[in-house]
């Protein structure tokens, strides 16, 4: 079975004071790294082509500013044991809405014909969850999103899945191939590459395209780009911001418990 | 010109959601009439409800098939109802069926969309919206031509009870060619938990900043210093499997409104935040000081759980 798994690279902001250039953060100082959710993606489509056979495809779609970061995403897929890798880079990348980034990435994944597309349900950078379910229009497939458990049919043709609603409820949904799934983090615990592999891996090759490859005109794509940035800030603060304790760690857990106590919080 | 809010419910219960997203409706639609979707089966007791949200017209989709929530069919009813409508704007809340739902209905209908919105403006001819991204550090404003589609993040509108009167319309349903390429086979309620942390006055969470299973000792010490405390957590936690699913605090898991919520080691993703904003007071402790979590908390500390934990813990000893 073809499966194909979208590895997106997002800038790790983890404790970094984040600065705004050209109405989004500025990035030039950071580290791209495989968006969380989709290492979840890829560890299910890994189990499927383990249990059924096939092989694994991992695309990703960026500009060349993010060319390492996209490489090296990529490589941690095939250590994993991903087969092939293509990356798309165009210069536009940055300012394409959710349904252009769908349109290209079907342009891309259409030749492949898979059999099951997996993502991660949403980016860390953007999260908006489109991507899935506009991919699924764009390639003409079903859907399901934030899946929690998948289980194929022997024949992988057939899959049982458990989504996430709200509340800890969990709706059972039944689909055939070829579709698209979007994973919540927690349907598995992702594999560790092991460091003989990840040597290995700089070594395999990445296709490397461009949207005339794709054979994708840009100015159809430019047609569906609506969306347009006004401006990017930092959220407004919180009206009585909270009182920030410091000192040694007794200090602090003295003056903490004190307060609480004075708030009537704590019964003893 | 009018706006059209996509009503959710599920097995006859109407989503809060989908009175906030009425409220966002009716704050944008400028003199426009708001039409409302309400899709299901045996859901007219549900159009009251809808109209007090401030609705103009109740559209009613009932069906047999239309029982649970299936992309293929419920696409072929707001297809429908945006072809006798011609909103401007098509709008609904993010939730888990809205997220699966929105994104191909844009795109089917050819129309732009944004989710999770947090808030919404008319601009010109067009609407303006903003939305959070980078887990919450960085907000940014769009514009977008109308026809539109959007959702709205749980709890940033308020849903209001407007005592206005709306028009009930039965729709009529003619599903035609259009077949499901899902099925919904069953819900799952996650089994019952010996603690009920909904039911807490003081709810202990811990997030990632614990790193590891091993470490919940440390916690679970701090908890039992605490009369009427107990354990919860967030989402990477119940993930890892170091916690029961019930005790889950975010959309996915349990909404909590204790009067003391104490946040350990949890940076406060959206999804968490819904959970337990609704706290009375809030204590976080994070070594990241840009955290999200710091921005609804009362009292913040910018320091190492492992070294704060402990010395509460001595403190509550004291007495």
């Amino acid at each position: 079975m073809k499966i194909a798994v979208l590895a997106k690279a997002v800038p790790d902001v983890k404790n970094v004071r984040l600065t705004i250039k050209d109405n989004d953060i500025d990035t030039a100082e950071l580290n791209f790294v495989i968006n969380e959710q989709d290492s979840y993606a890829l560890e299910e489509g890994l189990r499927l082509k383990e249990k059924l056979g096939g092989e694994v495809v991992v695309v990703s779609v960026g500009d060349e500013a993010r060319r390492k970061g996209i490489t090296q995403v990529i490589r941690e897929c095939y250590a994993k044991g991903a087969d092939r890798g293509t990356m798309l880079l165009d210069q536009d990348y940055s300012k394409w809405d959710g349904g252009v980034r769908a349109k290209v990435m079907a342009a891309l994944l259409g030749p492949e014909k898979p059999d099951v597309v997996l993502m991660g349900s949403q980016s860390f950078d953007t999260a908006t969850s489109r991507m899935g379910p506009m991919l699924g229009e764009a390639m003409g497939i079903a859907h399901v999103s934030l899946i929690t458990a998948l289980e194929a049919g022997g024949d992988g043709r057939t899959f049982a899945v458990s989504r996430d609603l709200e509340g800890g409820l969990q709706e059972k949904v039944r689909v055939s191939a070829p579709c698209i799934f979007t994973t919540q983090t927690g349907i598995n615990t992702p594999r560790y590459a092991a460091l003989s592999k990840i040597i290995m891996a700089t070594r395999k090759e990445i296709k490397t395209m461009t949207l005339e490859d794709a054979g994708i005109d840009r100015a159809e794509l430019e047609k569906l780009n609506r969306v347009r940035v006004v401006a990017a800030g930092f959220p407004e603060e919180k009206e009585g911001n909270a009182l920030m304790l410091t000192g040694t760690p007794e200090e602090i857990a003295a003056q903490l418990v004190k307060s609480l106590r004075e708030k009537g919080l704590l019964q003893r | 010109m009018a706006i059209l809010v996509v009503c959710e419910q599920r097995q006859g219960e109407l989503k809060e959601t989908s009175l906030e997203a009425m409220a966002a409706a009716v704050s944008v639609a400028g003199g426009e009439k708001v039409h409302a979707l309400l899709i299901g089966s045996g859901i007219e007791g549900l159009a009251q409800a809808v109209a007090r949200g401030g609705a103009d017209e109740v559209v009613i989709a009932d069906s047999p098939e239309l029982t649970c929530y299936t992309y293929d069919l419920y696409r072929a009813v707001v297809l429908k109802a945006v072809g006798d409508i011609s909103p401007s704007v098509v709008i609904a809340g993010h939730t888990s069926q809205g997220m699966d739902f929105f994104p191909g209905l844009a795109a089917s209908a050819g129309m732009p969309m944004l989710s999770d919105c947090v808030k919404l403006s008319r601009s010109g001819d067009g609407i303006e919206a903003a939305r959070q991204l980078y887990g919450g550090k960085i907000e940014v404003r769009y514009a977008l031509p109308v026809p539109c589609v959007l959702t709205v993040r749980q709890g940033a509108f308020s849903s209001v009870m407007a005592g206005k009167e709306a028009e009930v319309r039965k729709m009529q349903v003619d599903l035609g060619s259009a077949s499901a390429r899902t099925e919904v086979t069953g819900y799952e309620t996650p089994p019952k938990e010996d603690v009920d942390i909904e039911k807490a006055k003081i709810v202990v969470s811990v997030g990632r900043g614990i790193e590891k299973k091993e470490n919940l000792p440390v916690f679970e010490e701090l908890v039992s210093s605490i009369d009427g405390a107990v354990l919860a957590a967030s989402r990477p936690v119940i993930d890892n499997g170091w916690l029961p699913k019930g005790r889950q605090v975010g959309v996915s898991g349990k909404t909590v409104r204790p009067k003391l919520y104490l946040a350990l080691g949890i940076s406060g993703a959206i999804q968490h935040l819904s959970g337990m904003s609704g706290s009375e007071f809030v204590v976080a402790v994070n070594r990241d000081k840009d955290a999200p979590i710091f921005k609804v908390a009362d009292i913040g500390v910018v320091e190492d759980i492992f070294k704060i934990v402990p010395a509460l813990v001595n403190e509550m000893k004291k007495r």
